[in-house]
């Protein structure tokens, strides 16, 4: 009896990778191979709010604390009784020049530098708010997303640079996520749409819903889809920038915008809570699974896992599997059942480690893996459930 | 003589517009709409924590409240804490398990908001652990409760009017009040459609919440075909009250509307009495809390509808539920010495929905939300609420007239009224319209 499960368990395994591989040959490769950090490997409990990848590093900023995993393995975790500014740590980022850590949290701003945490609050210094949802670094400055404005401090001289609604094009002072070009700067606005600052010409750019509705989409591709943006990325292969809302995905080539809501996308989800783009790949960090658009197949991608409609009830049987939904452009769907998946459907952002993802989970960090066909990797993805 | 019979060409020459804009208007409408390629659906939860696992912990279960404790505001936020603790005294009558107790936490909105007023959310969202949160009108603390919530997952109960707030479709937050625009469309249909008004001043104040209520007044008179208001903004740091009373003797509006706090109402309406116009008085529901000056009355039987050209009255757009024999109003009236203004009884219901709620749900947050997104039909002390699926409260909203006083023909009959409260307890109505 068991050896027929275990017989039946590898062909579907194999089965799977058949068709993950047919699929790959016409769209992204799919990522079948999950592990995940929860409480049950020393990862701390509760939602994790950001993660940023440098090098073998792995920083994940969650409800309690920033975590530091480092070849497989939860190396640390930093609290506040270590010197972080907060315990509800919303962004990282890493100046790749110093090694120094940039982590925002809801107490204040922090600086991991030699060891030791140096924090940036509304009291101590010139950042606009202690809530600080974004961070990212561009050679000397610091760029800081807050619930007041953005912030620029420069490592150099010290100075802090604030721009809000009395100095920039800002309907609403709330700020969610920052993302960088070597050019400009993006902010995404809880109600105040897109800004970019043109880094030469000392200037904000407005990018708006133009319909002003916060109940409708006029037109698929008027402009950004709605003004409560949750985060931004930009794509310094394509040169676009995506924005993502709590109602629907927008990008924008420099010339047209490009909108994607779940009635006729593979889309998971309209309430986006991050977005992040590479090569010509967009994904989506919703709250019914993390969905990829290859951009250039127009082929979507959606991982979760296979039981995620009953994974928050209480008494609900965590099994491990996962489910990836295909999305084709004439809108066909298909469905992959992996023996592994995300730690949760309720996805709040992800980082890339080469061809790798970390996603960060409403539950738990999840690595996600593109799996080769080779037979030590089958069983070994088989046997190690989640 | 002559001016009478000016006034009437004017009047014909207004009513003729109005006909023509109406014929505009109706032209317009006619024309085919495209319709939108989307409409933003319901606010659901997809996200994690229903699990026992996720409970919150401890001896207390703690019930986060903002409102403004010091300086001008201070009266409406006390009131919202009186009546905040009578809910509790009610939702404790019946022990809770485990020995638990149900508390405030509450925090002062009055410190500035871009500093401590984040950090004291934050704090009692992560440390104090609050089960939900209960804003004021004010539009900030409802914007950064809102994005904590919807961040951290804590269910946000709000006062505030602001169309970023109440407009958004989002699974954490549940409005207590009317919106903007629902109380603009409600105020505007009864000044301009009803009582055939023209001439309107529009009071509001610097910042936010002045500026989006103004804005959603001017679209619905807009919306209507009647003229854009004369409009006048208070600068709470620099008040201008001779430029606002000149402003009212010159321009003799028919009615104005206060889209303010009720510091500013309960300056401009004595203006307004100085003057001596009768202008009506058209009050928003977040300018006719307390402190403003304005007295509610715990009777809704002598309703008469407002009649154009022969009454002041003072008018507040609300839910009715205020009745004396209501446990609540009598019970506030006797602490404070006044009835329960609409903020008041919301916050009273927003408190009672969520002990009654944490009953059957228990102390988490996730399935507090759902319990309180799944609320029908709950008599509540501001009347009926039902929370539609993005989270709004569908109740049906009316206009309080509190007083009715006799408006005089012209300007050279305008005299100056005794002291507004003097005059108010003296000479009274009270109703409603749909």
């Amino acid at each position: 009896m068991r050896l027929r499960l275990l017989q039946s368990l590898r062909l579907a395994t194999l089965l799977i990778l058949a068709a993950a591989s047919s699929l790959a040959a016409q769209g992204p490769a799919l990522y079948t191979r999950w592990i995940n950090y929860t409480p049950a490997n020393g990862f701390p409990e509760g939602e994790v709010y950001c993660v940023t990848v440098d090098g073998n590093r792995v920083w994940a900023g969650t409800a309690n604390g920033l975590a530091l995993i480092e070849n497989g393995r939860v190396k640390r975790v930093f609290t506040t009784a270590d010197g972080l500014a907060g315990d509800a740590v919303m962004s990282v980022a890493v100046d790749k020049q110093t090694g120094d850590v940039w982590v925002g949290t809801f107490g204040g701003l922090s600086r991991y530098s030699g060891g030791r945490f140096k924090n940036y609050t509304n009291l101590s210094s010139g950042v606009a708010n202690d809530l600080v949802y974004g961070v990212a670094v561009q050679g000397r400055y610091v760029w800081v997303a807050t619930a007041a404005g953005v912030n620029r401090f420069d490592t150099y001289t010290g100075a802090w640079s604030i721009w809000n609604e009395t100095n920039a094009p800002f309907n609403e002072p709330w700020c969610y996520a920052v993302s960088l070009s070597k050019k400009k700067v993006y902010v995404g606005v809880w109600g105040g749409g897109v800004l970019v600052y043109d880094l030469a010409g000392h200037y904000w750019k407005p990018y708006r819903d133009p319909d002003g509705s916060m109940e409708t989409v006029l037109y698929r591709n008027q402009g950004l889809i709605h003004n409560i943006v949750s985060g931004i990325a930009y794509n310094h292969e394509t040169h676009m920038f995506w924005a993502s809302t709590y109602f629907g995905l927008s990008g924008f080539d420099g010339r047209n915008w490009h909108n994607y809501l779940t009635k006729d996308s593979g889309l998971a989800s309209d309430f986006i809570n991050a977005v992040q783009t590479h090569g010509n790949e967009v994904w989506a960090c919703t709250q019914k699974g993390l969905s990829e658009f290859d951009y250039k197949t127009k082929i979507w991608v959606t991982y979760r896992p296979a039981n995620w409609r009953a994974l928050d009830a209480a008494k609900a049987v965590k099994d491990g599997r996962g489910e990836i939904i295909v999305t084709r452009p004439d809108g066909n769907k298909s469905k992959l059942e992996t023996p592994t998946s995300p730690a949760h459907n309720y996805i709040l952002n992800l980082a890339f480690q080469g061809k790798d993802i970390w996603v960060a989970t409403a539950q738990g960090l999840s690595h996600g893996i593109i799996q080769s066909q080779q037979k030590g990797k089958i069983n070994e993805s088989s046997t190690n459930g989640r | 003589m002559l001016y009478k019979h000016l006034l009437g060409d004017a009047l014909l020459l207004v009513g003729f517009t109005a006909l023509a804009g109406s014929v505009a208007c109706s032209a317009q409408q006619s024309k085919p709409q495209p319709l939108p390629y989307a409409s933003i659906g319901a606010a659901t939860y997809d996200g994690p924590n229903r699990g026992s696992s996720y409970d919150l912990k401890g001896p207390m279960i703690r019930i986060g409240l903002l409102a403004p404790l010091h300086g001008p505001e201070e009266p409406a936020g006390q009131a919202m804490v009186a009546a905040a603790k009578l809910a509790l005294q009610d939702a404790s009558r019946v022990s809770w398990p485990d020995g638990r107790e149900l508390t405030l936490d509450t925090v002062d909105t009055s410190v500035p908001p871009w500093g401590a007023l984040g950090d004291e959310i934050i704090r009692m969202v992560i440390q104090e652990k609050v089960v939900a949160i209960i804003t004021s009108a004010n539009a900030v603390s409802a914007h950064l409760s809102e994005q904590i919530g919807t961040k951290i997952g804590v269910p946000v109960l709000t006062m505030s009017s602001d169309p970023t707030t109440t407009e958004i479709h989002l699974p954490w937050i549940f409005r207590m009040g009317p919106s903007d625009k629902q109380q603009a469309r409600l105020i505007a249909q009864k000044l301009y459609q009803e009582d055939g008004m023209h001439q309107v001043l529009l009071v509001s104040e610097m910042g936010q919440d002045g500026c989006a209520g103004a804005t959603a007044f001017r679209r619905a008179a807009h919306r209507l075909g009647a003229p854009p208001p004369i409009s006048f903004v208070v600068n709470p740091s620099q008040p201008d009250p001779d430029h606002l009373l000149g402003l009212i003797r010159a321009d003799f509006p028919q009615a104005l509307v206060l889209w303010t706090g009720p510091h500013e109402a309960s300056q401009v309406i004595p203006l307004v009495r100085r003057a001596g116009n009768g202008a009506v008085i058209y009050l928003c529901q977040a300018a006719a809390q307390a402190g403003s000056g304005v007295a509610f009355r715990p009777s809704d039987a002598a309703f008469q509808p407002a009649r154009p050209g022969d009454q002041a009255s003072v008018v507040v757009s609300r839910q009715w539920g205020n009745r004396p024999e209501l446990p609540f109003a009598r019970r506030y009236g006797a602490e404070m010495g006044r009835q329960p203004t609409p903020v008041a009884a919301e916050t009273y219901d927003a408190v009672t929905l969520i002990a009654q709620a944490l009953r059957r749900a228990g102390p988490n947050r996730a399935r507090l939300r759902d319990q309180l997104a799944a609320v029908q039909g709950f008599h509540g002390a501001s009347g009926l609420i039902s929370f539609d699926n993005q989270g709004n409260n569908r109740a049906t909203l009316k206009l309080i007239i509190l007083r009715l006083f006799k408006r005089p023909e012209t300007k050279a009959d305008a005299r100056p009224v005794s002291d507004f409260e003097a005059f108010s307890s003296k000479k009274e109505l009270l109703g409603r319209t749909e």
